[in-house]
């Protein structure tokens, strides 16, 4: 698993670490430069892994971390405009959506992303963030509750 | 917001072409510089950055300069006159008694909270919907569970020792997350 090519490591995950640096950091610029240093890592230092799994599990603690000390830097860039998000969203509810979710606490996101959308179970998301399973379940209780009070409760399921 | 509409919307963050060879050749070059690095709020912001460094460190010569000038006055007034009198020694003694005493530093000791929302190591005991914490300085800090917090701890059977770090929040006191050992 060490050895696997770039470009093959990157067709795999760089889509999925890129959402997860969006939404930690809220621009195109610093969420590249997440995923570029996150890259640069895992070629650096080649790791061992024993399946796709801990490989994935490896670069999402990483970029994670990375994402976190990013947002205590002076650097963070604290601006973030509509039209950037306008390119990823596909009309003005969409775009209610992003902001809605990239509105939510650093934390909360990543444990919403991780579930919902990449099917990580609890207990996996508690093990690779270092976590207890107990907080890990309040963050997403907290982020879904938050979601549904920003957007209002007009969809049928609930995230 | 149905879970599918928020699929969808993610499914549409997606990173630029380019980026993968901007990738391959920092892992190539081993160049690890920012890719945006010629962002002008970054250069406003280190030339900020440096105007207030700059500023903050003139102040605190200047101040240092002026106490080091009054201190010398003093003590070269004290040589002149010798021996002082007795309304001399008064004089001397109401000033150090109207000299504001020093704050006593609660932040003191390693468990001491970090920046007033985390603790660090400190044991602590789980009772009555509260946890106690004993600071390295003596002083106890007591964080409130809420009740979902509480249900939470009651369900997974945590115990105090089992905690790590713990953050709260300053202002009520209140359990915001933590880890475990």
């Amino acid at each position: 698993m060490g050895n696997r090519p770039f470009g093959e490591c990157y067709d795999l995950y760089a889509a999925m670490l890129y959402r997860i640096a969006f939404l930690q950091l809220g621009n195109r610029e610093d969420a590249e430069e997440m995923v570029q240093e996150t890259f640069v890592r895992r070629f650096a230092k080649a790791p061992e892994f024993d399946s796709e799994e801990h490989e994935k599990a490896w670069l999402i603690r990483v970029l994670v971390n990375l994402c976190k000390n990013q947002l205590t830097s002076a650097w963070k860039r604290r601006v973030q405009t509509t039209d950037e998000l306008q390119q990823y969203a596909q009309g003005e509810a969409d775009t209610e959506v992003l902001q809605a979710v990239l509105a939510l606490p650093p934390d909360y996101k990543t444990a919403l992303f991780l579930h919902y959308f990449e099917g990580y179970r609890v207990e996996e998301i508690a093990a690779m963030l270092k976590l207890s399973v107990s907080a890990v379940k309040m963050r997403l209780l907290r982020g879904r509750t938050r979601l549904k009070l920003e957007l209002g409760a007009e969809g049928g399921d609930s995230v | 917001m149905t879970e599918q509409e928020l699929r969808r919307v993610l499914e549409g963050i997606r990173p630029d072409d380019a980026l993968k060879d901007q990738i391959e050749a920092a892992i190539h070059s081993g160049k690890r510089k920012p890719a945006h690095w010629n962002r002008p709020a970054r250069i406003l912001a280190l030339a900020a950055s440096l105007v207030i460094v700059i500023g903050l460190g003139g102040t605190l010569l200047a101040n240092r300069m002026n106490l080091g000038l009054y201190g010398n006055q003093a003590t070269a007034e004290g040589g002149a006159g010798g021996f002082m009198d007795g309304e001399s020694e008064q004089k001397s003694e109401d000033l150090i008694e109207a000299a504001p005493a020093e704050k006593e530093d609660i932040t003191a000791g390693t468990d001491a909270p970090m920046k007033g929302t985390q603790v660090f190591g400190a044991v602590g005991a789980l009772e009555d919907g509260k946890l106690r914490f004993l600071l390295g300085d003596g002083s106890e800090l007591i964080l409130i569970l809420s009740e979902e917090w509480q249900k939470v701890f009651e369900e997974e059977s945590v115990s105090a020792g089992m905690l790590g770090e713990v953050r709260y929040d300053p202002s009520t006191m209140e359990l915001l997350d933590f880890t475990k050992q």
